[in-house]
């Protein structure tokens, strides 16, 4: 069982002040794991399945992704597409956090296999009231195993 | 050629025929009373040949009649052994009678066969005639639904291309109204850290401002009520940006939203409505007065929010220097059903009738319990059941708003697939 200290957190994300938001927030939170930051779609299964520029680097086994769904390159949809699809990373928890709260989205990416969906609110002390309880999410729950 | 000849044929044989049957009948007298001694000149066949000159030659057929009377007139001349009786004479003058008997029957028959070829003929020239109108008109009327034809083609592409660019006008309204949100979480994002980073700078900074001259001292002071200032500004206007896009969101969506035609009662509609509104109502002490409602086939919801919008803005526009009192009516034509709220509210100036449906003009006060729309979500519902929806104002005295829904109009935006 992966204790969550070694759980690496991948944030796909391609705005650079979302991620400097997510990350500083995250901090004040309490959660202190290491966050590998890609900021588009290709390089997240790259570092997923230790293809292109990931091949050789050290990659933790145990991993929570937080995803974004308007990425370049392949978009947040065909990331989780992929991910389900493959043995070695069907299990990694997955939070969908993005602009569009249509419920069709929503529900779409559950039905790709989401774990959570969290819409990004532009009101910020609610944008990081839900990254706060993203940490306290992410400091109780168990991550599966990796390979 | 051959008709003629066959004609010339035919009137040589009559005229052989005719001829035979002359010298048959002078010759049969003859036998008869010479060669047999028969009382009575035998002068019946006489009246064969007469017939059928008469019939065949007309006027010139009474020459055979002529000749056989006077035949029978000089026969005493060779039928030397016969007395002749006035009842052989009387004969001469019947066979002329006869002949000339056929030949007015003949003359009639000939007229009224030339009369019946001639209208004959006449009625074929007017058939023509009519034939040829009834084709030119044919051809016209061939033209002219051609010409519909290619017209009505020309109007399902517009339509076609309309719908297209509808469908397009509103995926770019929802792509872009979610594509304008990101941005905004950074700037509200970001302000709010800059207002941390200043709540970390002020204490350290007050403390170290007294070992400050006095320019420097005031310098920071205004510098420290400018950030939260500009800050807040930034935050406003986020926040006001923010709901701009929800609100083209909220349009977009309205006009992808499936209309679900039903009957609906428009008394429980606007009774559900009243009861929503019930505190406002009160509050203010408006009087409202509904008018039996008919029914109308529409889309529930969009018939809840449109009346919905319309009562709230009565009760929002109210004149302050009299009570409120709104009233509701309906009436039914064959092809419309229309829907009228009226109120004794401040009126609408005449410069401004035109921004009435203009989305975002109520800004600001888009807090009316329900759904908070504005008119021109109402005009987006109404123009989708193929409505419309008007008003008509006096400032100072009220407004009534109406809108019209027809009977018969199908939402054809799926059959150009």
């Amino acid at each position: 069982m992966g204790s969550v200290e070694e759980v690496v957190v991948l944030l796909v994300e391609d705005d650079p002040g979302h991620v400097r938001l997510i990350e500083k927030n995250l901090r004040r939170s309490g959660i202190m794991n290491e966050i590998v930051k890609v900021d588009d779609g290709q390089q997240a299964v790259d570092y997923l399945f230790g293809t292109g520029q990931y091949e050789r680097s050290m990659r933790s086994p145990n991993l929570l992704v937080l995803l974004d769904l308007n990425l370049p390159v392949l978009d947040g949809y065909q990331v989780l597409r992929l991910m389900r699809r493959d043995e070695r990373t069907r299990r990694i928890p997955v939070l969908i956090l993005t602009t569009t709260d249509d419920a069709r989205e929503v529900a779409r990416c559950y039905d790709l296999g989401c774990n959570v969906y969290i819409t990004k609110p532009v009101d910020y002390e609610r944008f990081c009231d839900a990254i706060c309880k993203l940490g306290l999410f992410l400091s109780i729950v168990t991550i599966p195993d990796g390979e | 050629m051959t008709a003629d000849m066959s004609q010339r044929e035919r009137d040589r044989d009559r005229f052989l025929l005719v001829a035979v049957l002359t010298g048959a009948a002078c010759f049969f007298t003859y036998y008869f009373h010479v060669i047999l001694g028969s009382g009575t000149v035998v002068t019946h066949f006489y009246y064969i040949p007469i017939i059928l000159a008469c019939l065949w030659w007309r006027r010139w057929g009474l020459a055979v009649a002529l000749f056989l009377a006077a035949f029978l007139l000089l026969s005493h001349l060779f039928l030397r052994s016969h007395v002749f009786s006035p009842n052989d004479y009387l004969r001469a003058p019947m066979f002329l009678v006869v002949g000339l008997v056929v030949v007015t029957l003949a003359e009639k028959i000939a007229k009224a066969e030339q009369a019946l070829r001639k209208a004959h003929d006449d009625l074929e020239k007017r058939v023509e005639e009519r034939t040829a109108q009834l084709g030119q008109a044919n051809q016209e009327l061939k033209e002219e639904i051609e010409h519909r034809k290619r017209f009505e083609e020309r109007l399902k592409r517009t339509a076609k291309e309309l719908e297209k660019k509808n469908e397009e006008i509103k995926k770019f309204a929802y792509i872009v109204s979610h594509d304008l949100r990101a941005p905004l979480i950074n700037l509200k994002g970001f302000a709010a850290e800059l207002r941390g980073a200043l709540r970390v700078l002020v204490p350290p900074l007050s403390a170290a401002m007294s070992r400050l001259d006095e320019t420097e001292r005031s310098a920071i002071t205004t510098a420290l009520q400018d950030v939260p200032e500009a800050l807040g500004f930034i935050d406003s206007s986020v926040t006001r940006m923010d709901e701009l896009i929800n609100a083209v969101l909220l349009l977009s969506r309205l006009g992808r939203r499936e209309l679900k035609l039903e009957t609906v009662d428009m008394n429980v509609v606007v009774l559900e409505t009243l009861q929503t509104l019930g505190h406002q109502i009160e509050q203010n002490g408006v009087k409202i007065t509904s008018h039996p409602l008919p029914e109308v086939t529409a889309d529930r919801l969009s018939m809840q929010q449109i009346m919905g919008n319309l009562l709230s803005n009565a009760l929002l526009y109210l004149d302050p220097s009299r009570a409120g009192v709104i009233e509701i009516k309906g009436d039914r034509t064959t092809d419309q059903t229309t829907f009228c709220v009226k109120d004794n509210g401040r009126g609408i100036a005449e410069r401004d009738m035109d921004k009435v449906f203009a989305p975002f003009r109520r800004a600001g006060r888009q807090d009316a319990p329900g759904e908070g729309m504005g008119l021109s979500y109402a005009q987006t519902l109404v123009d989708r059941h193929g409505g419309r929806i008007w008003c008509t104002s006096e400032q100072g005295v009220g407004t009534m708003f109406c809108f019209a829904i027809p009977h018969h109009w199908q939402e054809e935006r799926k059959d150009y697939g």
